[in-house]
């Protein structure tokens, strides 16, 4: 009687686990993180739905090449390119302790339609040498007019993203960026961007105005 | 015996159950036709000649020249000048700014009309968006006048504009570089804290002999309050004396008003509550702050 007792245990256990196995997490022991970012509290974590997959739009697997070509894992020498852990990471400590920014280089329409919770929207042409307002975005970086050049012992840490390895703009923003005299060690690649992000599940934010 | 074949077949059962539940499933994508050829427009659009595309055309325009010009132009296109006059995008971009809390464009070096430059609209939103993010004020430019948020707030006063007119210019200024605006006139959130700073400039001006001056505060009061401080739940009282807690919209000189009458006394809230801001204008939203005696 004990042993068909416990042998119905174990079956309902067994049949049952598909369940437990639903539990998607970022982290073998981290379910979300909730950062407070501006008085505002913002959630990452990933989609539960073990049979999501993701949308037309990012599935593409053959874009036209030039001008949407593979690029290599460093933007540039002495800049550090990062996975998903270390932006959520960069979120945390960075940007909620005021010393960091997570940039969004790609136009605003793309923005709009979903970013990485947090960032903040400097398209790539903002900072192209043709921008003849780009030094007033410079100084919001943090950058302080010295003499011809700029002063970037104040300016924040960047971690810049775009659509994803396929995505030119985030690596052209980082390469004007270093042309004016950014200290590399201040600038973070996530080369991932939009299509890993959204590949792994995880929290897309739709800014509304 | 055979409860135990029972069981162990049940068992076996349930496994080859699950396993074949798992592998069934495939789910179709969801039916994402129309956004689809709307992207295959934009990649297009993005790196060649300008489409057929309704607004945002002139902004893909823009885009279009400035990707030509720097990938080499591989796809020929006919890239319209950045300063195109397209009045979709100039509609567009105002409500694009007017939802960011920006006013109009600004001119800021180049006296181009807002119409006609999606450039320095685009950097206005960055602007907007950089200050948002950004709880410390970038530093600021030491060219900067001192005395410019003066001159800018009394010629927006003799032109009889609106306070949220006067909001709107004040943040975007700020947020340009234009003006310095005291620490502890910014917001919890980061904006120019308007109200407190044009009801002080009417208080200010009150012991002014100027009779025009005397007149300008005469209508604006008629206007009606320039500060709606209203009888709001203000300081709970604890055992360490009396606390406030910082509410969406407010900052230093806002607070200092509420409890001293007049935003000058922000010191003395500044320095009791020191262990907490680091500067008057790094106060928060659900902060705690002793209001001293």
């Amino acid at each position: 009687m004990v042993r068909l007792l416990f042998g119905a245990l174990v079956v309902f256990v067994i049949t049952n686990s598909n369940a437990l196995a639903q539990n998607v997490r970022i982290t073998p022991d981290t379910n979300s993180y909730t950062i407070e970012l501006n008085g505002q509290s913002i959630t990452i974590d990933r989609i539960q739905d073990n049979n999501n997959t993701i949308s037309p739009e990012f599935a593409k697997t053959s874009r036209p090449c030039p001008p949407f070509c593979i690029h290599p894992i460093s933007a540039a020498p002495g800049v550090e390119t990062i996975g998903e852990i270390e932006v959520i990471d960069f979120l945390e400590k960075q940007v909620a302790g005021g010393t960091g920014l997570l940039i969004d280089s790609r136009v605003p329409e793309w923005f709009a339609k979903g970013t990485i919770p947090g960032s903040v929207n400097v398209p790539f042409t903002t900072l192209e040498p043709t921008n003849p307002y780009r030094d007033q975005i410079l100084q919001a970086l943090g950058a302080v007019k010295a003499g011809a050049g700029w002063d970037f012992s104040r300016a924040f840490e960047l971690t810049m993203f775009c659509n994803g390895p396929w995505c030119d703009q985030s690596p052209r923003a980082i390469r004007n960026l270093i042309a004016v005299g950014y200290p590399t060690e201040k600038i973070k690649y996530y080369r991932g961007g939009m299509q890993l992000w959204l590949l792994l599940g995880l929290t897309v934010q739709t800014p509304n105005a | 015996m055979y409860r135990l074949l029972i069981l162990f077949s049940a068992f076996l059962l349930a496994m080859a159950g699950m396993l074949f539940l798992q592998g069934g499933e495939t789910r179709n994508p969801r039916d994402l036709a129309g956004s689809d050829t709307q992207v295959e427009v934009r990649d297009v659009a993005e790196l060649s000649a300008p489409t057929n595309t309704p607004a945002p055309a002139g902004n893909a325009l823009s885009l279009a020249a400035a990707v030509a010009a720097a990938a080499g132009g591989d796809a020929a296109p006919a890239p319209a000048p950045l300063s195109a006059d397209d009045p979709a995008m100039a509609d567009m971009t105002a409500s694009v700014l007017a939802g960011l809390g920006v006013g109009a464009a600004p001119s800021p070096a180049a006296p181009a009309p807002a119409g006609d430059d999606p450039m320095a609209a685009m950097t206005a939103n960055v602007l907007a968006g950089l200050t948002g993010a950004a709880a410390r004020p970038a530093a600021a430019p030491a060219h900067s006048d001192p005395r410019a948020l003066q001159v800018l707030v009394s010629q927006a006063l003799r032109e009889g504009q609106s306070d949220a007119y006067i909001d709107i210019l004040l943040n975007e200024a700020a947020a340009a570089g234009r003006v310095v605006v005291p620490e502890a006139l910014m917001t919890a959130e980061g904006r120019v804290d308007t109200k407190t700073l044009l009801a002080s400039i009417v208080r200010e001006a009150a012991v002014a002999a100027d009779d025009y001056t005397r007149a300008l505060i005469a209508e604006a009061q008629s206007a009606g309050p320039r500060t709606p401080v209203q009888a709001r739940p203000v300081a709970v009282a604890a055992p360490g004396g009396k606390y406030y807690v910082v509410e969406p919209g407010d900052s230093l000189a806002y607070i200092a008003m509420v409890f001293y009458g007049t935003p000058a006394s922000y010191p003395r809230i500044f320095e009791a509550n020191r262990d907490k801001i680091s500067s008057p204008d790094r106060i928060r939203v659900g902060q705690r702050l002793l209001i001293p005696g």
